[in-house]
């Protein structure tokens, strides 16, 4: 494409660079897929792993909290949450020596039998074991 | 996070995700920042295969960075250029630079005939003519005029005043003209 250029002033100068700019920006290099691709596996090999995060502030964070040994034993038996299950399950087994439901009242007459033969003060215990 | 959903987000916001480990955000800040990474490079060296490197090493020190980063005080873009800028100044001095007239010219007759020719004539001739500024002229001129940078954010990257970057963005315009008025011919710029 030839441009006719009638000006020989710096006016003229300005246009062409104007010009040839424009077209510059218009072409920008583009990078190749390689480098795309490159520039991917860097960042994925960089990108911090939040569960490798919290593991390597765990030491810092049971610092913080002053942990000895008994801190440490609490820590490594699960802490408040497994603590939380110890009392429950410690609950439910009292409840049921307290106040056993009928149902197992019932259960267990079948598998041992007589239940009030099984701890009879009047003999009835070696009885009980001898009838197998 | 679908990296639909990732476009509106800012680049700031993006690389703040890539620090909580989201592999969709290191995919969207790559696909966006590569290309202007790598188009300054280019534009700043004259040689594709040292702008991809410089690209490269540019957005790895960004992944590095990432978890530090600290939000509101720099636009990542900002940092990017300045960092791209360095490496490329670096890489500059340990090359010869590159002659004007190096540039291959093109062929008596075919030019004229071939519109795509010259146009790449021009470009490389743009480009040849930058390589001959100075490193900071060449660099406010590529952020002004072929990045399309506001004053103010190239103020920022190169360190300078608004007015400074003017003063120097104008007198690397003059230099360039002064590099180029000799193939105002063969570029097909002709006089009458």
């Amino acid at each position: 494409m030839k441009n006719t250029d009638r000006d020989h002033a710096p006016g003229g100068q300005d246009r062409r660079l104007n010009d040839m700019l424009a077209r510059a920006r218009d072409e920008a290099p583009f990078p190749s897929a390689l480098l795309l691709d490159r520039v991917m596996q860097d960042a994925l090999q960089a990108m911090p792993d939040p569960s490798a995060a919290d593991v390597s502030r765990a030491p810092e964070t049971a610092d913080r909290r002053g942990g000895g040994i008994l801190s440490g034993l609490w820590r490594a038996l699960g802490g408040w949450p497994a603590a939380g299950g110890l009392v429950a399950a410690t609950a439910t087994g009292l409840w049921i020596g307290v106040s056993p439901p009928s149902v197992l009242d019932t259960q267990l007459a079948l598998y041992f039998g007589d239940a009030s033969g099984l701890f009879s003060l009047d003999g009835g215990y070696d009885l009980a074991f001898e009838d197998g | 996070m679908p990296l639909d959903a990732l476009n509106d987000r800012s680049d700031e916001d993006l690389l703040a995700l890539y620090a909580g480990g989201d592999p969709m955000a290191a995919r969207a800040l790559t696909l966006r920042l590569t290309p202007r990474v790598f188009a300054h490079a280019a534009r700043l060296l004259g040689d594709r295969a040292e702008a991809e490197d410089v690209a490269q090493e540019a957005l790895i020190r960004l992944w590095k960075i990432a978890p530090e980063w600290r939000m509101g005080e720099a636009k990542v873009t900002t940092w990017l250029y300045r960092v791209t800028a360095n490496l490329c100044i670096d890489r500059k001095r340990r090359q010869r630079s590159v002659d004007l007239e190096t540039v291959p010219e093109p062929e008596d007759g075919q030019a004229s005939a071939d519109e795509r020719l010259q146009e790449a004539a021009r470009i490389d001739a743009l480009q040849a003519a930058l390589n001959t500024l100075p490193d900071r002229q060449r660099q406010a001129v590529v952020l002004r005029h072929l990045d399309g940078l506001g004053n103010p954010e190239i103020a920022e990257i190169m360190d300078m005043s608004v007015r400074a970057v003017e003063s120097l963005t104008a007198r690397g315009k003059r230099a360039l003209a002064q590099a180029l008025a000799g193939r105002r011919e063969e570029l097909g710029y002709e006089e009458h």
